[in-house]
């Protein structure tokens, strides 16, 4: 049996490229985790979107030994937690598996909107808080600011920050004897009853699904026998690991410890993350305080471009829910689009990589249709509907009012891009909060619509800040407002895909800048195509595409002909992409493209 | 294979036009011995590949191969008899430039060999030649072309037209004049705005004034059609058109998918060996492929063995681009392919091609859109 006081349980907290996952690589490799010769860079990251992206979208666990100057052995388990906005719920349930966090900015950058947001969750779990400044080997670094910054902003003491370069190695050692000395160890007693939560569990394709638990009390064996509180579903544990960070077998976990276990559980839906398990006899009564499951909060409609590929969609998308219970669909029929999937995402870039997944993983052409937020619809019979698809909306007749979620959304930014952000917020019919400053860098909190940011707003914010803005959201209300259903008309015919919810003020320049988009985006036609939006049958907006009156190649001699092949070869591969509506071809791009707003 | 077309590729100017994005470039000296050792070389090399090959059409094209002494011509042309046997009435044109300078040279081309010469006028009008970036002007122009019809048995010249500012009725103009000079041949290319090049640059920035809208640049194409067939010169390709019997024997191998040997920096060939086609591209680069001459074997960059697709593609691309169209028995009996027949009927249905005795043409209306109708046929 382990010493709970030779255990310490912490997380890592960075914003996007604050190296967070570099120095966790720094810790395996310093404790001699991995084999030098299995070492690759961000090794907790396994998906190649993750790597590709260089971004974190699950949360990983790694088990490390680490023997300090006095020769004592101690076990440190470290949970490697996403750094983006979608994945705050992966972020807020491993920090409850946890005692403590090490906290790490990067010394050239500062606090983020991203680290604050973090780092809130930390304290409400009541972590102990180690701050530790990265990329001090940087020329731009300047760690008397960062410091000042995170007393002022976040209102931690930072005096004894560790410096730090994740990069170069330096400093590594400091970080360790901390985690030692300065987190505390985790609690439980070995003579209780079994009470471990249910931290996370995800598909392997041998294994079936894995559980990632933390056992606070007693003590879990192979082969026992085991309940989970909230299904009350029983199982057998067949096998028990730690992760190091691949998986190594265990006898048993006992109070303090992180491990996984399999236990022939056939769907990851079949463990709710925050349950409480136990034995199943002689178990706990009481179970551990459970969390929130996360819920999507934006959809959208996936259809494969070619309809005879819907059956190899919903493998995709049945194996893809397997490992992500966050992710829901169900089936979904549009006039234009024929069959597919309505899927609900934790946000934009959960939608992005599910989607790229969809496409690269199982090779399917996908046409993504219009991102929604779950609107709550009264009808005039007092009858109240959650409508997530514009498809849904009952006749304008019918409805008593809209309500919209809106967000508290916190941005934090250099102040010279201040207007910049200002006047995007507020274009998206947001309401300033609260402005506060902290040295040269301004912090804003705006009340906005959810539907005004799903679209493009991060895209907007980077592109209006050079990159220099950090932004961070919670969901925070339902409020009324003036909703109307938007329709676009390509050539007299309505696209039911292209249809938005959109609030009456912002309907005309939507509407515009959508039929302005597909105008770009479609190609001529041999005909003219009108493009229209409208509101309940009235047209706010129109575009012509004219019709193509020339095409034809001057000149085509001996050395002309490979470049007249490379086109037709483009045009082909664009053809393949392309959708039939009416007499109309649309490119699959359009339906996302078409809804980017040009400011 | 035994009847085979031989383009050689001179790739200098002495300055290069804003419009044009072929391989030529400007240089303070060429030595032009070196190079007439370095097409020989080539020559002699691809001679060794081949059977009895009978050459049937020799082209120089350019850059500006006017710029080259006609005693290099010459003794080119020596070299080419000494390994290749010639057709009786085998088709040697060379592209000029209209200059003084170069007009001089006309008969010393003649007595070299060359019997069809293609002069590079573009256009009739001093501003719009001072547009395109041209170095002539239309005196020096209309000179060339009377010169050269009492030198070669087989004229023909090239006009731009769509060009900046230029309105239907100055086009019709400039072309029922050039009609009257009654040349054997006409290339009438309306200007096409291509990337990298001074044109494509401009235009990207907006700065390319006066270019015509769509709907005038189909009314100028019809109206090319019209006027040339009504007196006589034959739409035979989308931009050529000559009269009886004159057309271009060395361009129309290419839009047959015949063979054709390039030699020379960026030049391309395709040829027939063993049942099986290829294709290939000369180094682009004058002096790289001038090095590589000397050193190496062929101063080619790629060289591959044509998929039956490409093969077909290319078959379809070029054979349409002809008046007399594609033969669809052909077709399938080389390739094995037919056209969807539901396209076929609608593009009938819109007037655009016609099919007779297994013959499909592309019609006038058709032509307009001929990237259209060839994106249809094959996508």
């Amino acid at each position: 049996m382990l010493d709970i006081k030779k255990i310490r349980n912490f997380s890592i907290i960075a914003h996007i490229d604050h190296g967070k996952s570099t120095l966790a690589d720094r810790l395996i490799q310093s404790t001699n985790t991995v084999a030098e010769r299995d070492m690759k860079e961000q090794i907790l990251d396994s998906m190649d979107i993750e790597r590709e992206r260089g971004i974190t979208i699950k949360a990983n666990t790694v088990r490390l030994t680490y023997t300090d100057s006095k020769n004592e052995e101690y076990i440190l388990n470290l949970i490697d937690t996403p750094g983006h906005v979608d994945f705050a719920y992966e972020v807020s349930r491993s920090m409850h598996a946890v005692e403590g966090s090490l906290l790490v900015v990067d010394a050239s950058q500062g606090v983020e909107a991203q680290t604050l947001a973090n780092v809130y969750t930390a304290i409400e779990a009541d972590h102990e808080i180690i701050p530790i400044l990265n990329k001090i080997d940087l020329p731009a670094a300047d760690v008397a600011r960062v410091k000042t910054q995170i007393e002022d902003v976040i209102g931690i003491d930072a005096s004894e920050a560790i410096n730090i370069s994740a990069k170069t190695g330096e400093g590594i050692s400091k970080v360790f004897e901390e985690i030692v000395s300065k987190l505390p160890c985790p609690e439980g007693s070995s003579k209780s009853p079994l009470k471990a939560s249910l931290v996370d569990s995800w598909y392997d394709a041998y294994l079936g699904v894995v559980v990632l638990v933390r056992i606070h009390d007693g003590i879990l064996q192979k082969g026992d026998k085991i309940k989970l509180m909230q299904t009350n579903a029983n199982y057998s544990v067949d096998k028990l690991a730690v992760l190091k960070p691949d998986m190594v077998d265990i006898n048993q976990l006992g109070p303090g410890e992180i491990g996984v276990f399999t236990a022939s559980i056939k769907q990851v839906r079949d463990t709710r993350v925050g349950d409480t398990i136990t034995h199943l006899h002689k178990g706990c009564t009481e179970p551990l305080e459970g969390y929130e499951p996360s819920q999507p909060v934006v959809f959208c409609g996936l259809f494969p471009v070619d309809s005879s590929e819907f059956e190899a969609l919903r493998e995709a998308i049945d194996k893809l829910a397997v490992n992500d219970s966050s992710f829901s669909y169900e089936m979904e029929s549009s006039a234009a689009l024929g069959f597919g999937f309505r899927c609900g995402f934790l946000g934009l870039l959960h939608l992005e990589v599910i989607r790229d997944r969809i496409e690269r993983e199982y090779n399917i052409n996908l046409i993504t249709t219009a991102p929604s937020v779950i609107y709550q619809v009264s009808k005039t019979d007092n009858e109240i509907l959650e409508i997530h698809n514009p498809a849904d909306l009952p006749e304008a007749v019918k409805i008593n009012h809209i309500k919209e979620p809106r967000i508290k959304a916190t941005i934090l930014v250099p102040d010279n891009f201040l207007g910049e952000v200002l006047k995007l917020c507020q274009d998206r019919r947001g309401i300033q909060l609260d402005l506060t400053y902290v040295g040269s860098r301004a912090m804003v909190v705006y009340d906005l619509p959810l539907n005004e940011v799903v679209f493009d707003f991060y895209d907007r914010l980077k592109s209006v800040t050079k990159g220099y803005a950090s932004f961070d959201y919670e969901i925070s209300k339902y409020v009324q407002d003036n909703l109307v259903k938007m329709q676009i008309l390509v050539n007299d015919e309505p696209v039911d895909a292209l249809s938005i919810i959109v609030h009456r003020d912002r309907a005309e320049m939507r509407g515009r800048s959508m039929c302005e988009k597909l105008k770009e985006l479609i190609p001529q036609h041999l005909f003219k195509i009108p493009i229209q939006a409208s509101l309940g049958g009235r047209i706010i907006a129109r575009e012509t595409i004219s019709a193509l009156r020339k095409d034809v190649t001057a000149k085509c001699y001996g050395g002309d002909i490979t470049r007249k092949r490379k086109l037709l070869d483009k045009q082909k591969a664009g053809k393949k992409r392309m959708r039939q509506f009416g007499r109309v071809e649309i490119p699959q791009e359009a339906f996302i493209n078409a809804l980017k707003i040009k400011e | 294979m035994n009847n085979i077309s031989i383009y050689l590729h001179w790739p200098f100017c002495e300055s290069k036009c804003p419009y044009c994005d072929f391989n030529s470039h400007v240089r303070e000296k060429v030595v032009q011995e070196d190079w007439l050792q370095g097409y020989l070389k080539n020559i002699r090399l691809w001679v060794s590949i081949f059977q009895n090959p009978k050459i049937k059409t020799i082209y120089f094209g350019g850059g500006t191969p006017s710029l080259m002494e006609p005693n290099i011509v010459s003794d080119l042309l020596e070299g080419l008899y000494k390994y290749y046997s010639i057709s009786n009435n085998i088709e040697i044109s060379l592209e000029a430039n209209p200059s003084s300078v170069e007009i001089k040279k006309f008969r010393d081309y003649a007595s070299a060999g060359i019997n069809r010469i293609s002069i590079g006028v573009q256009s009739f009008v001093d501003k719009d030649l001072r547009l395109l970036g041209r170095r002539h002007n239309s005196k020096e122009a209309l000179s060339a072309v009377e010169i050269g019809k009492n030198i070669f048995e087989n004229l023909s010249f090239d006009l731009i037209y769509g060009r900046q500012f230029q309105s239907l009725l100055d086009w019709e103009k400039e072309l029922q004049f050039a009609i009257s000079l009654r040349s054997q041949h006409l290339s009438l290319y309306q200007l096409t705005v291509e990337n990298n090049t001074a044109f494509g640059k401009l235009f990207d920035k907006g700065k390319l004034k006066g270019l015509p809208c769509d709907e005038l640049s189909r009314k100028l194409f019809m109206t090319t059609n019209d006027i040339c067939y009504s007196h006589g010169y034959k739409p035979y390709e989308i931009s050529n058109f000559a009269l009886d019997k004159q057309e271009c024997k060395h361009n129309v191998n290419y839009w047959k998918c015949g063979n054709f040997l390039g030699i020379g920096p960026g030049a391309h060939g395709r040829y027939q060996f063993n049942q099986k086609r290829f294709s290939y591209e000369n180094i682009k680069n004058p002096e790289t492929w001038l090095n590589k001459s000397f050193n190496e074997d062929l101063a080619i960059n790629i060289k591959k063995r044509m998929s039956d697709l490409d093969h077909f593609e290319e078959f379809v691309i070029m054979g349409l681009r002809l008046s007399e169209g594609l033969s669809l028995s052909k077709m399938h009996k080389n390739f094995g392919k037919r056209f969807d027949e539901k396209i076929l009927q609608e593009l009938i249905r819109l007037g655009f091609i016609e099919i007779a005795s297994n013959q499909l043409k592309v019609l006038q209306k058709g032509k307009v859109l001929l990237n259209y109708i060839t994106k249809q046929l094959l996508t």
